[in-house]
């Protein structure tokens, strides 16, 4: 029953791991690669339907959709580190310069040449485009009901944990 | 029976793992975002559950998987939180902007604050420290282990379909 369950698991994270790699690649030829993105989430869904439906009458049913999810976000994860870790990013243009840089020059060189204003800039559209904050012009801000909540919260959680060198 | 009590008891090993995480994160605040440590504690939360299932219901195999399972999803997810928790440059904006006088502020003066904040120096000396850079006087340099992590992610993300955009 364990090991059913874990093939089952298996099999559909890797059905949904392809599926969602050709959706990248399909939409992204079509110009859409947004759509990928929220295809992320319709596919990671239909992979845990399969996964319920294929381990009826199995007890560990419910457990393994669990096991299935955990393996989406570690894919969400990776995927997210790889395209927009900051330090990921740092070690990347260091690596393209081939020789070593100041830190002046490494902050101006971030990115491929966007500097740190351009990874604000990256990270203020983001924060825009998921309606947490406004911005029209050179203008920041202000943050939504919804920015709040989402600040708030994310900074009282680094209060409660001492978390003082952030990003 | 079995899915109540399976999430019963993970449920208080998650509480036991979340407080021990918080009582050393306070005790011990750090610069490292020590998620070997993170997840230490989420194996000790595991073994706890583990260990009560069989106290209070007996234990067997197939209970052993589902609360591992289950587990498993919690630690996951909580380490993809706390990821962004730690480190997230969007949180340290929103936090920004909480502060602001009128909550608005202009481009320019987030940017100059950033620049002139150690936010991006702090990243190259958890670079250093995990040895993927060298620093030596003002010159910093990608180290074999760095050139090493750096051409497996490229290659990676070759695979998953993305770039490094930071």
């Amino acid at each position: 029953m364990i090991l059913g369950a874990l093939i089952e698991v298996a099999v559909l994270f890797l059905v949904f791991s392809v599926v969602h790699r050709i959706s990248i690649a399909v939409f992204g030829a079509l110009g859409f690669p947004r759509v990928a993105h929220l295809g992320f989430f319709f596919f990671a869904a239909i992979g845990a339907v399969g996964v319920y439906l294929r381990l009826v009458g199995n007890p560990l049913q419910s457990s393994s959709v669990l096991l299935y999810l955990s393996f989406c976000i570690v894919h969400a994860e990776l995927t997210s580190l790889l395209s927009r870790g900051y330090s990921l990013r740092i070690l990347y243009d260091l690596r393209t310069s081939g020789e070593g840089m100041t830190l002046q020059a490494a902050k101006e060189a971030y990115g491929g040449g966007v500097g740190v204003r351009g990874l604000l800039k990256k990270r203020l559209r983001t924060l825009h485009g998921l309606g947490l904050l406004s911005m029209e012009n050179d203008t920041v801000g202000p943050l939504t009901a919804l920015g709040s909540l989402a600040g708030r919260f994310g900074t009282g959680m680094r209060a409660a944990l001492r978390l003082d060198n952030v990003g | 029976m079995m899915n109540s009590a399976v999430c019963e008891t993970v449920i208080y090993g998650a509480l036991a793992a979340g407080a021990l995480h918080l009582l050393v994160w306070r005790a011990r605040p750090s610069n490292d975002p020590r998620i070997g440590l993170l997840c230490l504690l989420g194996a000790i939360g595991w073994a706890f559950s583990i260990g009560l299932y069989a106290v209070r219901w007996g234990g067997d195999r197939i209970a052993i998987a589902a609360v591992t399972f289950h587990f498993v999803f919690i630690v996951i997810a909580y380490l993809f939180f706390y990821a962004g928790l730690a480190r997230s440059v969007s949180i340290t904006l929103l936090g920004r902007l909480l502060t602001a006088p009128d909550k608005t502020l202009s481009f320019d003066v987030l940017a100059d604050e950033y620049e002139k904040s150690d936010l991006f120096d702090d990243r190259i000396r958890l670079l250093d420290t995990l040895d993927l850079v060298e620093v030596r006087g003002e010159t910093i340099r990608l180290s074999g282990k760095g050139r090493l992590l750096t051409d497996t992610a490229r290659r990676l993300c070759g695979v998953l379909g993305g770039t490094i955009e930071g």
